[in-house]
Order: C-alpha cells, then sequence, then structure tokens
C-alpha cells in the first residue's frame, strides 16, 4: 500500500485544464502530481534512489484519488490583461516602460479546496518499503502542483481518509470498462519516461500526457443500523442557474410552482407518489408516503444568508429508480438525454429557472449529504424551515403555557413516529431557528399605530403561514430541535407542510469545514 | 487482422490532432507499396502511437525508402493543386475529376472531395483547414517542396522535437502551435522563433495525405466534414476514435464517421459497443478561433 498526500499552502488549486484555457483542471490528474515529483527530482540533483522510485511508481496500476469532500469550489474565471515582456534594446525602450507596455488576454483558472489535504492511494504496491524512503524525501521537496502560484506540502501519508471523514473517492474503473467511466484522467502507469522528459525539457517543450485512465466516484452503502426516515436519501438536486436571489421565506411560492410544473409535466394522470392523491382524487391514506419538495437555503454556517440556492427531490422509498425516472425525466432531461432548463414562473417574483445539479458543483448546500447526514447520520437536527403542527393544540398558548407545551410536544412525538423516524430522546420548539441564516418560524406582527382602516406591520423576518386550502385559519408553526439516541440518516421532514417545502430539519452534528 | 510483421511508429502519438493525420497520411501513402497493410495504435510512454502491419516485413529504412519514392515534391503532382483549379473553374473541374476517376485510380476525387463541393459556396472550406485561406495552398507548397527523408525520419521514429521553422510551411494542425501572446515570450505576428522551430515538417507532409479520408459535404452554405460536429468558432469539435485491433485502410473511414463518436458525453452503451469494436479511447479537440486563425486545443480523452 502506498499514499501519496499533499496540501495547497493557500487553500486554492491553480492548474489549467489542458484542453481549455478558461476552465481549471480538477480533480487533480495523477499525471500531474507524477510531473510535479519529477520537476522536484530535476530541479534538486537527481538523486539516483528518487529517480528509481519515480520510475517504479509508473509501473504501478491507476491509483485512486480522495478528494476533500467540499473541495473544488470553482471561480469564476475572469479574463485578466497582463503586461507582455519588454523589450531591451534598441528602439523600443520606450516600450519597456511598465505603463507602455501593451498588455494581453490570458486566464488564471483555479479551484477552492481548503485546508485537507488531497491523497493518491495505491492499494496494491508492492515493494513499498523500499521506495518509500526515497519518495518521502522528493514528496518533502516538492513546492508546487500546477501553476507556480498552486503551492503545496507533500508527504507520504501513513493513512488513507473514509466517506466518514468527508472525503469523495474516485476509483479507477477495470481496464476493459474505462470506456465507460464518468471521468478520465491522465495516467502515470505507462506515461512519460524520465529519459522521455530530459528530452521533451531540453527541446524546450512541456511534457504532453495523452493516456488516461478512466474513474468512477466511490459508493457506499450506510451502516445497516442506521435509521433512515420514510423518504430515500437518495435525494435528486436541482441548482438555480437563473431568475432573482430569492429568501427562504419564499420556499412555499417556489415548492407549489415547481410542484404544479411536475405535475403538468410527469405521464398523465400523475402517479399518486407524485400527487399525493389517489384515482379518486382522496389524499393517499394507509401510510403510504409521496413525492417531497425541499427548499435547499444557504444555512447553517458563519455567514450564511438563508438564500435559496436550489431545491432537491425527495422520493418514497418503496417507490423504484425506473419508475422515478420515467415520471420526471420529460422535464429534467432533453431530448439529447442532457440536464434541460426547468422555468417556474413565481409572479411577482419573477421567473426562476432550475437545472440537475452538476457532479461537480461542490457547494455544500446543493450536496445531499448535507442534509441527510448520510452516511454516518447524525443525532442532533433542527428545523430549517417551520414545522406546521399537524392539528391545533387544544390549549390555550397565553393562558395555558404549560398544558400547550406538553400538548405541542406530544404533537411533535407523534410526528416523528408518523414520519418512520425513532423516537427522540429530546424534543425542543420555539419560535427562533437553531440553524444560523434560518428565519424565524413565523413573521411577526404588529398594529399599524392611527392606521385606518387598522393595519398590521411585520416585524423583521419570518416564514408566511401554511394556510391549507378550505382552512380558516393556519395552524401553529415552530422551529423544533431533536435530538435521537442513534443516529438518523435522513432526509428529515416533519408536520403538515413536509411534502412542500416545511418542516425541513438539517443535521447539527454534519461536518462543517472550517473556515481559514 | 493480425498482420505476419508490423513496425511501431514512436514519433506518430494519435492522442494528439497532429499526430493522428500523419499516421492516416502515411497508410494512404503506403497502401499501394505494401501488401495487407493495416493500422493499429497501441501505448507508448503516455501516449497512443501508432503500429503498422503488413504481411512482408517493414524495416525502416524500407519505410523511408518507399515514402521517397511515393511523396512527391510538387504541386503540380499532388492533388493539392485542386485548390487553386477548383477555384478558377468549379464546374470543369468537378466534371474532369469525375470522368478521370475510376476505381483503382480515385485519389484526386477523393482529395476534391475532401477541399470543396460542387453544392457549396467556392470560398466555404473543410474544417480540418486550420491554416489561413490565402496562406493554406503556399504553405502546402512549401511542405511539398522542403520536406526531406530527415524530417520524415525524425517524425516517424522519434518523439518529436518540434525543431522545425514554421514559418510558411505548417498547417497549424498542431495545438502547440496557438500562440497567444500573454502566454508566450515574442509577439505572434513577427516571432523570430517561428522561423527557427515549432513544428514538424514530416508530420505535416504525411497529414496532407490525409486529407483525402475527410470528405465534406455541404450544410447551409458552410462544408461539414468527416469527423467533426458543430459549426462556429465555439462548437466545432473534431472527434476520432483510437483503435487496438490491425484495421486495413479501406476500414479507416467507416471509423472515422462512427457516428456516437459525435454524441456530447457518448452514452453508456454507445461506449461499450464502441469498445466491444476495439477502440481503446476516443479523442475530443474543439475548434477555436484565436485571433482570425483557427486553431485545435489539446486532445481530451472523452471515452
Amino acid at each position: 500500500m502506498l499514499t501519496l498526500a499533499w496540501t495547497y499552502l493557500t487553500g486554492y488549486a491553480r492548474a489549467t485544464d489542458p484542453a481549455r484555457r478558461d476552465a481549471p483542471e480538477w480533480p487533480p490528474h495523477p499525471a500531474r502530481v507524477w510531473l510535479a515529483l519529477a520537476a522536484a527530482f530535476f530541479e534538486t540533483g537527481e538523486d539516483p534512489a528518487e529517480g528509481h522510485a519515480l520510475e517504479w511508481l509508473r509501473t504501478l496500476p491507476d491509483p485512486q484519488v480522495w478528494l476533500p469532500l467540499q473541495a473544488g469550489g470553482r471561480r469564476h474565471v475572469v479574463t485578466a490583461y497582463v503586461p507582455v515582456n519588454d523589450k531591451a534594446e534598441g528602439t523600443a525602450l520606450l516600450q519597456s516602460a511598465p505603463l507602455a507596455r501593451s498588455k494581453q488576454p490570458r486566464t488564471f483558472p483555479a479551484v477552492w479546496v481548503g485546508d485537507r489535504p488531497c491523497f493518491l492511494h495505491w492499494p496494491e504496491a508492492p515493494d513499498s518499503d523500499r521506495y518509500r524512503p526515497a519518495l518521502t524525501q522528493l514528496c518533502a521537496r516538492v513546492t508546487r502542483l500546477g501553476h507556480s502560484a498552486s503551492l503545496v506540502q507533500m508527504w507520504v501519508a501513513e493513512r488513507l481518509p473514509t466517506p466518514e471523514d468527508s472525503f469523495a473517492g474516485w476509483l479507477p474503473t477495470e481496464e476493459a470498462d474505462s470506456g465507460l467511466a464518468d471521468l478520465h484522467l491522465r495516467r502515470i502507469f505507462q506515461g512519460p519516461s524520465l529519459e522521455r522528459l530530459r528530452e521533451t525539457f531540453q527541446a524546450g517543450r512541456r511534457p504532453l500526457v495523452g493516456l488516461a485512465a478512466g474513474y468512477r466516484a466511490a459508493t457506499f452503502t450506510p451502516p445497516p443500523m442506521t435509521n433512515t426516515t420514510a423518504f430515500d436519501r437518495d435525494l435528486l438536486v436541482l441548482t438555480q442557474v437563473d431568475g432573482p436571489a430569492l429568501p427562504v421565506t419564499a420556499s412555499l411560492q417556489v415548492m407549489q410552482a415547481l410542484r404544479d410544473t411536475l405535475m403538468a409535466h410527469c405521464p398523465q394522470p400523475p402517479p399518486a407518489w407524485v400527487s399525493g392523491h389517489d384515482a379518486q382524487g382522496q389524499p393517499l391514506a394507509d401510510r403510504r408516503g409521496h413525492l417531497a419538495l425541499l427548499p435547499l437555503p444557504f444555512v447553517g454556517y458563519e455567514y450564511a444568508d438563508g438564500r435559496l440556492l436550489g431545491v432537491a427531490l425527495a422520493f418514497p422509498t418503496e417507490i423504484d429508480r425506473r419508475e422515478r425516472g420515467r415520471v420526471i425525466r420529460p422535464l429534467f432531461v432533453n431530448q439529447q438525454g442532457k440536464p434541460a432548463d426547468v422555468s417556474l414562473r413565481l409572479g411577482r417574483l419573477g421567473v426562476w429557472v432550475l437545472r440537475k445539479r452538476a457532479w461537480d458543483d461542490t457547494r455544500l448546500t446543493l450536496q445531499p449529504e448535507t442534509w441527510t447526514a448520510f452516511p454516518r447520520g447524525a443525532k442532533r437536527w433542527a428545523s430549517v424551515t417551520p414545522v406546521v403542527l399537524d392539528r391545533f393544540p387544544k390549549a390555550n398558548r397565553l393562558t395555558e403555557r404549560a398544558n400547550w407545551e406538553y400538548e405541542v410536544g406530544s404533537i411533535l412525538f407523534e410526528a416523528c413516529q408518523y414520519a418512520g423516524l425513532p423516537e427522540p430522546v429530546e424534543i425542543d420548539f420555539g419560535t427562533t431557528a437553531w440553524t444560523p441564516g434560518a428565519p424565524r418560524a413565523i413573521a411577526k406582527e404588529r398594529p399599524v399605530r392611527g392606521a385606518s382602516p387598522p393595519a398590521q406591520a411585520r416585524l423583521g423576518d419570518g416564514f408566511p403561514p401554511y394556510l391549507l386550502k378550505g382552512a380558516r385559519a393556519a395552524k401553529p408553526q415552530v422551529h423544533v430541535f431533536l435530538r435521537f439516541a442513534e443516529p438518523v440518516v435522513g432526509p428529515v421532514l416533519l408536520g403538515a407542510g413536509r411534502f412542500l417545502g416545511y418542516g425541513l430539519f438539517k443535521p447539527l452534528d454534519f461536518f462543517v469545514p472550517k473556515r481559514s | 487482422m493480425t498482420p505476419n510483421h508490423h513496425i511501431v511508429l514512436r514519433g506518430l502519438d494519435g492522442t494528439t490532432p497532429l499526430g493522428f493525420l500523419a499516421a492516416l497520411g502515411l497508410v494512404n501513402a503506403l497502401r499501394e507499396c505494401l501488401p495487407d497493410l493495416c493500422l493499429a495504435w497501441t501505448t507508448d510512454e503516455g501516449g497512443w502511437v501508432a503500429q503498422l502491419g503488413s504481411s512482408a516485413p517493414i524495416r525502416q529504412a524500407d519505410l523511408l525508402n518507399w515514402l521517397d519514392k511515393m511523396l512527391v515534391r510538387s504541386l503540380d503532382q499532388h492533388p493539392a493543386r485542386l485548390y487553386e483549379e477548383v477555384k478558377q473553374q468549379p464546374g470543369n473541374v468537378f466534371l474532369q475529376v469525375r470522368q478521370a476517376a475510376a476505381v483503382g485510380h480515385r485519389r484526386e476525387a477523393d482529395f476534391l472531395a475532401a477541399i470543396a463541393s460542387n453544392l457549396a459556396p467556392a470560398e466555404a472550406t473543410s474544417q480540418l483547414q486550420t491554416t489561413r485561406r490565402d496562406y493554406h495552398v503556399g504553405n502546402i507548397k512549401s511542405i511539398l517542396g522542403r520536406t526531406t527523408r530527415s524530417h520524415l525520419d525524425r517524425t516517424l521514429f522519434k518523439p518529436w522535437d518540434y525543431a522545425d521553422p514554421m514559418d510558411n510551411q505548417s498547417l497549424h494542425l498542431d495545438p502547440s502551435e496557438d500562440r497567444r501572446h500573454a502566454y508566450q515570450w515574442h509577439k505572434p505576428s513577427g516571432d523570430p522563433t517561428r522561423r527557427q522551430r515549432g513544428t514538424m515538417l514530416g508530420a505535416n507532409r504525411l497529414a496532407i495525405e490525409a486529407f483525402a479520408w475527410f470528405t465534406v459535404w455541404p450544410v447551409g452554405g458552410a462544408l461539414k466534414t468527416l469527423g467533426f460536429s458543430g459549426f462556429g468558432s465555439g462548437e466545432t469539435r473534431w472527434t476520432w476514435p483510437i483503435w487496438t485491433p490491425f484495421v486495413p485502410p479501406d476500414l479507416i473511414p467507416s471509423l472515422l464517421a462512427l457516428a456516437p463518436l459525435q454524441d456530447d458525453p457518448i452514452g453508456e452503451s454507445d461506449r461499450r459497443r464502441l469498445r466491444h469494436m476495439g477502440i481503446a479511447a476516443v479523442y475530443r479537440v474543439r475548434r477555436i478561433l484565436v485571433g482570425k486563425t483557427p486553431n485545435f486545443t489539446p486532445a481530451r480523452n472523452i471515452a
């Protein structure tokens, strides 16, 4: 076994995709790592032991690539205009003055990685003990990976991270299946020899590695004892690609528009698991679940502003994938098989355009694991959107506070049972959210003094009431904190509004990357 | 088919557009010299290099001798003269070439079908043409006249050193000829290093022989080229396969024309089918405009 690790000292990986000058290369290609080692070898005296170690690496099969889950956040690539080289002689002296030099366009693509390491891992590396000292020495001499501003620290690691550590793995496919891979990364195996690199360098050229190996994302199944809910953890995430920035308090409008669009574009009549109604138009009984729509707001972090970044579809676990694809494909996939744009008309709020999340979109808010806590599960969960109580408490909140609280607790306890969750060991609730960035459960209002006719003014932010069709008054809605004895894998959705985005929970003990 | 003899051409790297074209051009040039000639690709030092197979032994020196014999030096003797002729008398040229063509003698007809169409405007060019229109024929003339045995030797059997001057003798088919000012020392126009190094003359010479594989057809006033998809500077892409079984020359156009190669992305079932056909990799370049000059981007392995 052999594992090479490195961290990007500035938090950014700066390497240009060889096929596009305006795009960063991510994930890092194994050949690029090997070439960085080779550069260090040539620049630091060409120790023969290091040379043998590099040639030995070329004989190993393709390595696994392990990257921090939050890595790969792309920055918008802007075109910079850089001064060209000056001319030192002749009549061009004036041109050498910085202000007189022309500027030409170029780009500096980069991706955000953070301070966590990246890994290349060879599970089978015979003779690794023999070459480890030379590799350790060589790794310590590597200063950059990619562009000269992409400073790294590299070492031979003793341990490989796991998905439980919030790392994502890319595994090489079998040779025969490499054409079926999700990703092609330039390979070390069968790559250019040190002698070829020397010749290339002497000819004043950069090395060319055209051979690539196919890679697929590592997949994992949850531990068998982990508790799950009635919804499948495999969320279909849609990201906002156009339209106004909306606060999470607009969730209800967005979810309603998405539901209407979905109902209009799925095979007719809409299946019961989409509409939530049986053939007679009655709400599904016998505890059968149906499709839930989730808002995905930027909440739970230090600078979270509660803005909606996308939405997700949570499927009932009993609906198989083929059936899901059959029903939602007409809306979300175009005729070429690519993700299609879905436009939602939101009245005065404008038009929102959604598209299926790209695999390399690394925003945490848009990753299913952020909302499901998969694979570890979480014991502590807090609502992001308010939980609408399934029924009105009989006690008066103002005059019988203790009874009211007891009753609300009981309703929430039953809601957990109804959602298929284990019994919580702690329930707390209130109007203020436990999650940073999430607004109050209900907007506060006060009477406007002297207004005629009498009017109410809103105080601060808060969610609008969830008014059921035909109801005269909205049921109480509260923010809720839940703690379970055992970890639970989500999505956790509770209360009367759980199919339209209300009652959405976020795990509180999910890994949150440290900000540097 | 498995040939009795084969030779690995370490210089012809199929992961670059110029290397791939040079390999096809070599096959086209030698198909009358070597019995049962066939082409396959094998891995070597980070690339897919060409290997030529035949039922007769192939030695380096013999290969160069045959090329000496087959590759003409004058534009008048090469079908590339049709570039000029088709501009002057398009109707006549198409008629004459068609009448002169026969089953065993179709070199000019194939070349003409790769550079022009009688159903498209005269100014429409093949998507494979990446030199400026006003320089193209002049560059071809220079390449035909200046290529020597040593250029071909370096191109075929050694890793490319790009030690040949680029000025007026490059077809601009190699991605390394994208010379944007911000990424290089000298201003691209008037760059003195162009007169010293930057291309592989032998590869350009062989690539000319490959043009005949890439038939064009008219689409909305422009010419579409076999193996390409899309139009416009940001949309045009060329995709080619790399195959590992030995394949005779007559089968190569079918491989270049495989429809799934043009899909983006190529579907999983199609990728599986390509694998079963012996296609080990698929490479794609974009045809972009750098200033006013078209250029190929470095190839990306897409399947």
